[in-house]
Order: C-alpha cells, then structure tokens, then sequence
C-alpha cells in the first residue's frame, strides 16, 4: 500500500468514526426508528473502515521511547455445550 | 503475584444481567483504561472496580498519562462473527508519555462507580520516555463473546 492509499484509508477511518460518534448521539438525544437505522449504519461502514485500516496498517518503526501494545481479543465462550450432560 | 491472563470481570458482567440490573453502556466513549504492573494478580472472579483490590496499588502513571487511565473513545458493539458479541474501540495513542513497566490495562466505568469491564494482559511490560504509549486492538476485537451454541 503507497503513501497516498494509507491517507485515504486515514482519512476514511477518520470520517467513519466521525460519522458513528455523530450517529450515537443523534440516538441518544432522540431513539425512534430512523435514529436506530442511521446508528446501525454509521457502525457497519465504521466496523468496515477499522477492517480495512487495520488490513493495510503499515507497521510503523517506533521512535525511541515509544511503546505500542498490541494485545490479543479477549476471549469468552457464553453457548452452551452440545450432548449429553 | 502476576498477570497470567486477560479476562471479563464476571462481578460486574453478573450485576448487569441479574436483579442488579447495573447500566453499562458499552457505547458510551466515557470509559477509561488504566495501566498496571506486574505486581497485581488479576481474579476474574472476584475483581469489581478500578480503585478496589487489586485495583488499588500497582498502578501505572506518570507524565503524560495521569492515574486513572484514558479515555476509550470510539467504542462499538456489533456481531462479529456470527453469534458473537464484539466489543472494539478506536485505538489507544497518548504522545509524550514516560510510563514504567505497563503490564496490564483495565478497562472501567468511569460514568459508573469506575466498575470493572474487562482487564487486558499486554503479555510483556512496556514503558515510554518522552513517548507515544499506544494500543492498537486487535481486528477481532477488545473482547468478544461468542454466544453461538
């Protein structure tokens, strides 16, 4: 991916979160259907521009004195197991 | 006394499905993450709130990162896979940080008695001087529940 892509992806991420935030509380101020329909929208193209930016994320050199953390989902398992109990 | 592994605090996951009925609002961008070190040792069991046990010493701050954690912004809920309950966020970066030996962050309720959410073992200790202290959550997610049977 060239400089030019990860800005666009930036900048869309960006937007996106901007979108969602916006959405959110527009739902809070007023929940009615179409504050619903537009949160759940602001979130999916959110949930799809985090995809692709984390996707295509560069894997930026660390300045000196820089920490990044990357930690792993945290994982829970809430089904109930299938057979004889 | 260490962090072995990260984990729900099922107290608080308990209280927000029983009579209790506490309001965590996943959606809200008020929530915090603290830092700790490797002296503390997580209970999932039993661990209820930021400045409860173990929650209360141990913790990591210093310039640029002020006891009791950041903000979590961007916080999300959705389905992701199928059947599964994830919870994500807008990654963490907080500039011109000096930290000692960050070996965990717990996530809380700020807006709600600073009730314990999910606490997350970084696997290694890490510090910043003068630097960028940052946590990029994973594509899958800060936590998922997978609710599929």
């Amino acid at each position: 991916m060239g400089r030019r892509e990860e800005l666009l992806a930036e900048l869309v991420l960006v937007d996106a979160e901007e979108a969602f935030m916006a959405a959110k509380a527009a739902r809070r101020e007023n929940d009615n259907p179409k504050t619903l329909a537009a949160f759940n929208k602001a979130r999916d193209a959110l949930t799809a521009a985090r995809a692709e930016h984390r996707a295509n994320r560069p894997a930026k050199p660390a300045k000196a004195g820089d920490a990044t953390v990357s930690p792993k989902t945290v994982s829970a398992k809430a089904a109930a197991q299938k057979g004889a109990g | 006394m260490a962090i072995t592994v990260s984990g729900l605090l099922f107290p608080t996951w308990r209280d927000i499905l029983d009579t209790s009925q506490i309001a965590i609002d996943l959606d809200l961008d008020t929530h915090k993450i603290a830092l700790f070190n490797n002296s503390i040792t997580p209970n999932y069991s039993t661990d209820t709130a930021y400045g409860a046990a173990p929650y209360n010493a141990n913790e990591v701050s210093g310039t640029g990162w002020s006891a009791g954690g950041v903000v979590v912004t961007g916080t999300a809920v959705d389905e992701s896979p199928t059947g599964s309950l994830r919870w994500d966020a807008t990654d963490v970066s907080q500039a011109t940080t000096t930290l000692v030996a960050a070996r965990g962050g717990l996530i809380y309720a700020d807006a709600l008695a600073d009730q314990g959410i999910v606490f997350i073992d970084f696997d290694a200790d890490y510090s910043t001087t003068a630097g960028t202290f940052a946590i990029v959550w994973a594509s899958t997610g800060i936590f998922a529940i997978d609710l599929t049977p």
